[in-house]
């Protein structure tokens, strides 16, 4: 085990080392484990943040993710890369929750998630040191972009989030959502078609746009 | 819009991702150059998709990394019990003792205090505590030796001789040892053998008992029972 672990360090956290780390990981190696959530954690809840357009529901969706992952990982044959394989399960558990979400929303009541949604997103800012208008009108652009990405159907915004977000390749996108290469091209197109109506739309009623600062920094 | 518009608009979203082939590119951007709705839409998705890329990653949340961190460490601990019988043996009994650890650790310290108090309330109360000792059942060791010899004839009654008294080779001797209530406590045979008469003798004789300062004693005392030829001469 001393010896893969060598290797693991030595070649980074490329794709070509997907092997070595599956089999550290069937072995129960502690890096393997570190190395797996270092490299996807990140990209799997920012996933499952865009699918889903809820971050308590992610935060649900990813440990489910990761469990799956952990216990699975002996059936995966690598017939397709580990990338793949974990965006593939999220896609599916952020598909599950919608539906199980969507029958039970609505009797519940979020408490504390809107306050920690601003301080997450005060911290995810990119540039403090910019003019408080450009961090308005930022804010208020992803506000829009991200409520037109929420009214499109589910089925091609995972196709626009996988290639946009996610940034995937097509070939990598038709792996994950289990179809051909011609619908995924499609799903793509009638996505970002979707979303650019919305966005018309979206300008349209909020016109003008307001740039009154919601929150005093 | 012009002839061919739909043609292209299916191509505008994969030219957008570099998708097209040289030639197809080169086409979708000479009708562009003429379709003035077609170069719009291209311009509206461009930006729809610079704005979605512009967009900030969600940073996940430090609470969430701790519990993935927390489950990758269960699931390992689960993968590494079930690797193997002798793992999963080990497994079994690591959990049994933390459950009878976890069980008993809330009693471990109040058993402990108990003990402890209860020596030390015994080691205090030790040198008052008072056992009656029953001296009395103690044969007192100087007058261990025997004080005078009882002598049987056949027909006789028992006399007392002194100890320097002549005792045939051919007489049995008995030494026996009274009890302060005059009973047989013990015998040893000195000389000869135990005769059925010893026997009687030592049953159920009752003697006087050696008297110590005015109470009596334990003591020890020979007793000569006639040999073998004087029986048979009688009988």
């Amino acid at each position: 085990m001393a010896t893969l672990r060598l290797d693991l360090n030595a070649e980074g956290c490329g794709d070509g080392n997907d092997h070595l780390l599956i089999e550290a990981l069937r072995s129960g190696s502690e890096t393997a484990y570190e190395q797996l959530l270092a490299r996807f954690q990140q990209p799997v809840y920012t996933l499952a943040v865009r699918l889903l357009n809820n971050q308590a529901e992610a935060y649900d969706v990813v440990q489910e993710v990761f469990l799956k992952v952990f216990r699975n990982i002996e059936y995966f044959r690598g017939e397709s890369s580990l990338k793949t394989w974990i965006y593939r399960i999220t896609v599916n558990e952020a598909h599950n929750a919608r539906r199980w979400f969507s029958r039970h929303r609505g009797r519940e009541v979020e408490l504390d998630f809107e306050t920690q949604e601003n301080r997450n997103w005060r911290e995810t800012l990119a540039d403090s040191g910019r003019s408080p208008f450009d961090v308005a009108l930022d804010r208020e652009q992803a506000g829009i972009i991200e409520s037109a990405l929420a009214r499109i159907n589910p089925v091609f915004r995972e196709a626009v989030v996988l290639r946009d977000i996610t940034d995937l390749s097509y070939e990598d996108i038709a792996v994950v959502l289990g179809v051909s290469l011609g619908t995924v091209k499609s799903r793509i197109l009638r996505g970002r078609e979707a979303l650019r109506e919305q966005l018309a739309e979206g300008l349209q009623a909020k016109h003008p746009l307001r740039l009154v600062p919601s929150t005093a920094e | 819009m012009g002839m061919g518009c739909e043609y292209f608009e299916e191509r505008l979203s994969s030219h957008l991702d570099g998708m097209l082939s040289a030639r197809e590119g080169k086409d979708v951007m000479d009708h562009m150059d003429v379709c003035d709705a077609c170069e719009a839409r291209w311009v509206s998705l461009r930006d729809a998709r610079a704005q979605l890329r512009r967009l900030e990653r969600p940073l996940i949340p430090s609470v969430l990394v701790v519990q993935l961190r927390v489950l990758a460490s269960h699931e390992r601990a689960r993968r590494l019990a079930r690797a193997s019988f002798s793992a999963r043996l080990r497994n079994w009994k690591d959990a049994i003792r933390l459950n009878f650890e976890n069980l008993m650790r809330p009693v471990a310290l109040p058993i402990a205090g108990g003990v402890l108090s209860a020596l030390l309330l015994f080691s205090a109360l030790v040198p008052t505590l008072v056992f009656r000792h029953q001296i009395t059942n103690d044969p007192p060791i100087s007058f261990s030796a025997p004080e005078g010899i009882v002598r049987y004839w056949s027909n006789d009654i028992p006399r007392l001789e002194p100890l320097d008294a002549v005792v045939s080779s051919d007489d049995n001797v008995v030494e026996l040892t009274i009890d302060d209530e005059g009973r047989v406590a013990d015998y040893a045979v000195r000389q000869g053998q135990l005769t059925p008469d010893g026997v009687s003798i030592i049953l159920l004789s009752r003697f006087t008992p050696a008297m110590f300062f005015g109470k009596p004693t334990w003591g020890k005392t020979l007793v000569v029972l006639p040999g073998h030829p004087r029986r048979s001469a009688r009988g």
